[in-house]
């Protein structure tokens, strides 16, 4: 790597690798990237996906990441290039890559991504001698910004954010002199 | 006073009708002080004019009125007894849920404007209502007013079981954005509660939260704004207050609350501060701490009025 | 509810990053910042000692602060030039127990690791057939001067095989003359690569993927092989961006110390005390 550093991502991450359920694949670490990478292809390909919360969590530096080389070193870096053909195997995805999403973020500091969560989803696993068994995943979604979807907030959302509900009243005053002090 | 004569036959007749002690205990209180006794008895006449006459008549006849509850489809409407059944009461033809979620009431009679009204309050007219509950964005200012003023009201009925059942309360029009709500004491000569008193009556008061008390509203008619100077008659458990607005439900809406501080704020009167926050906003300890804190920095620096 | 308590407090923190919506919208500061500054390209490599350590959890602020306080200190008082792995070092350190009093050794780097005060480096150099690493504290006392006689990188930043190498590529002449570089031009890389002796050696180099080895596929044994198409083979762990990540160093932290190194420098010149200076790099200089 001869290029200079790079600037932080700024995603919050965690100091150690989660592990994910990685399903027919055998567990590894080699496992796990392949997971990783299945999210960050299709990220790239659809702009916003909706997943499992931790999964989310999870790919969103991967994505980060990548998308910063992009910014950061452009397609002619070695290690860019490298990365970019292993993380997206689909050949088309890397000229949208550095086509379509990297010039959206030229001059634009860190983070590309915005991770939303949904309400937790209960899905139905399995009947066994007529009794079903449901299972509740957390959901979030990871999205590239700037993309040409409707926001997932509403225009109104950050007008309720500062409603004069009780709580909020009381704990921004809270806030403010605390701040002050 | 020829009302005197009056007034155990209607006394008796309303309370035949609720089977309540409570308005018995406070009528016999205030048999010792004039003042009170007067206005009660105006109020007990009051409503025997308004509705306790009718009830008495209601023996052999209930006037029947229909009332629309708002509901996200289709109004649904409910028969209820005229100037008895409150608004819980309709609601809880709805749900239980939504009956017990229910903080104020937006009324919109067929004749007239659409009022505010308390949920315990009984409904006169053809109406339609719609529940207020701490989630909706609408009648915030009116709700955070109301919830205010009910542990203002609730500090007091605490205060009042934990020390002396003859204490005198004022309660003052606190702003919510002040942090803090606060109650005047007479009739503890003027000497401020301890930390350690004050640890004993917020056990307590967790308990008469817990106990679910519901507010019982009375508003007073305008023809009798002279004697008395508040526009609602409120009854928490044994102990009944003036009030100046509308109040909410029940104490089981109360979520966390806490008694923060007294201080003397004059020769008789003690003033006593705390906050409090909805059951249905949760918030973490760390942040109500924060509120605590805040709120306690903020009623020791008030000036006391 | 907890997202709207949430939202009294953004206006506060409104610089907290990974909030939706307020995201993506600063301009690129912190390389404006850098340019500013003058950032050396090759920082992490001149100055492994001032990174951060690759265990988050392990990094402190104060601890890192006061570290750096006292190795700015201690580059006043001696002239620790840049080199690199594979650059070619004479360390004079003082030993009483010598008639000299000092002891001079002469090798080729071979590692570099660890950061803050406890830096180390360790020269490797055959002497008389035996092959002799000798590692040093970068800030130990007794060093009384390091000279850097040749300026070059080697193909890997971790030389350590050159244990297992023919004795040829780590002899080093001990009365070699230095050899200036010039400044502003690139260091430049000496792409030798290595042949080990046969196997067995200190540890299977054949998997870490070294680039300076010549050919350490065609000596190994069958046995081997086999071996090492069942489980050693992670050369996918490269591909792992994040923990590359989460080892490496940040433009941030870098902009952050150099910034700090050029303001020590900047005091101790203007109280006239030395005209030492901390901050060099051979490639960069003009």
């Amino acid at each position: 790597m001869s290029s200079a550093t790079l600037p932080r991502i700024g995603v919050t991450i965690g100091h150690v690798a989660q592990k994910l359920k990685t399903g027919g694949i055998e567990p590894s670490r080699r496992a796990r990237l392949e997971v990783l990478r299945r999210i960050v292809t299709r990220c790239v390909r659809e702009e916003r996906v909706e997943l499992k919360w931790n999964r989310a969590v999870e790919a969103r530096p991967y994505l980060e990441r990548l998308i910063q080389l992009g910014v950061e070193r452009g397609p002619l870096d070695e290690y860019t290039a490298e990365m970019m053909e292993w993380w997206l195997p689909e050949r088309d995805l890397i000229v949208k890559m550095h086509e379509v999403i990297v010039p959206r973020f030229a001059e634009i500091q860190s983070p590309y991504t915005s991770l939303y969560r949904l309400p937790p989803k209960r899905l139905q696993q399995f009947i066994q001698n007529k009794r079903e068994f449901w299972k509740r995943y957390d959901i979030g979604i990871l999205e590239i910004d700037k993309n040409p979807f409707p926001p997932v907030l509403s225009e109104n959302s950050a007008k309720n954010e500062e409603s004069p509900n009780l709580l909020n009243l009381l704990l921004t005053d809270a806030l403010k002199n605390n701040l002050e002090k | 006073m020829q009302t005197t004569l009056r007034l155990p036959v209607v006394y008796r007749k309303i309370f035949e009708f609720q089977g309540d002690q409570c308005y018995r205990q406070q009528f016999e209180d205030s048999q010792q002080n004039p003042q009170w006794f007067q206005i009660i008895l105006r109020i007990l006449l009051n409503f025997s004019i308004i509705f306790v006459k009718k009830y008495m008549e209601m023996k052999e006849k209930v006037d029947k009125v229909v009332v629309n509850v708002h509901t996200d489809d289709e109004p649904l409407p409910v028969l209820l007894n005229r100037n008895i059944s409150t608004s819980y009461h309709a609601f809880n033809h709805l749900s239980k849920h939504v009956a017990d979620n229910a903080v104020l009431v937006d009324v919109q009679p067929n004749i007239g404007g659409s009022y505010t009204s308390c949920v315990n309050q009984p409904l006169q007219d053809q109406a339609t209502i719609r529940k207020i509950d701490f989630d909706s964005s609408e009648f915030v200012n009116l709700l955070n007013d109301a919830y205010w003023r009910s542990c203002a009201l609730v500090t007091a009925a605490i205060l009042k079981e934990s020390l002396d059942v003859n204490l005198e309360f004022t309660i003052p029009n606190i702003d919510v954005s002040s942090g803090f709500f606060h109650v005047d004491v007479e009739g503890l000569n003027g000497n401020a509660l301890s930390r350690d008193e004050l640890n004993t009556i917020n056990r307590y008061a967790k308990s008469f939260i817990k106990n679910a008390k519901d507010f019982e509203v009375v508003s007073i008619p305008s023809d009798l704004s002279d004697e008395v100077p508040s526009n609602y008659i409120v009854r928490i458990g044994d102990h009944v207050f003036p009030s100046s607005g509308l109040v909410i439900r029940s104490t089981s809406q109360i979520g966390r609350y806490s008694i923060l501080h007294s201080k003397s704020s004059g020769i008789e009167t003690v003033s006593v501060g705390g906050v409090s926050l909805p059951f249905s906003q949760p918030t973490s300890s760390y942040s109500w701490g924060l509120i605590v804190k805040n709120a306690l920095t903020k009623y020791q620096k008030s000036s006391s009025s | 509810m907890l997202r709207r308590s949430l939202g009294s407090l953004r206006s506060f923190s409104s610089k907290c990053k990974s909030e939706p919506q307020t995201a993506s919208k600063s301009s690129n500061t912190i390389r404006k910042e850098a340019n500013l500054v003058g950032h050396i390209a090759a920082f992490p490599e001149i100055y492994p000692d001032f990174l951060q350590s690759p265990v988050w959890n392990r990094r402190n602020a104060l601890k890192e602060e006061l570290e750096r306080r006292d190795m700015l200190e201690r580059r006043m008082n001696i002239d620790i030039p840049e080199f690199y792995v594979g650059s070619i070092v004479a360390v004079t350190s003082s030993d009483s127990n010598l008639g000299a009093k000092e002891h001079r050794f002469v090798g080729i780097c071979i590692r570099r690791e660890k950061e803050g005060l406890h830096h180390q480096f360790t020269l490797r150099n055959t002497i008389e057939g035996i092959g002799v690493e000798i590692m040093y504290d970068l800030y130990n006392p007794t060093i009384k001067k390091i000279e850097t006689l040749k300026l070059e990188k080697r193909l890997d930043s971790d030389l350590s095989y050159l244990i297992d190498a023919l004795p040829e590529y780590s002899t080093f002449d001990f009365h070699m003359e230095p050899l200036a570089h010039p400044a502003g031009t690139p260091i430049p890389i000496n792409e030798t690569k290595v042949k080990l002796k046969p196997a067995p050696w200190t540890r299977r180099w054949e998997i870490f993927g070294c680039a300076g080895i010549e050919d350490s596929w065609s000596g190994a044994t069958p046995w081997f092989k086999r071996k090492l198409q069942k489980t050693k083979v992670n050369d996918y762990e490269k591909y792992d961006l994040v923990a590359a990540y989460r080892e490496g160093s940040t433009l941030e932290h870098e902009v952050a110390v150099q910034k700090q190194i050029q303001k020590f420098e900047n005091e101790r010149h203007a109280a006239g005390l030395t005209r030492r200076r901390i901050l060099r790099s051979a490639a960069a200089a003009k």
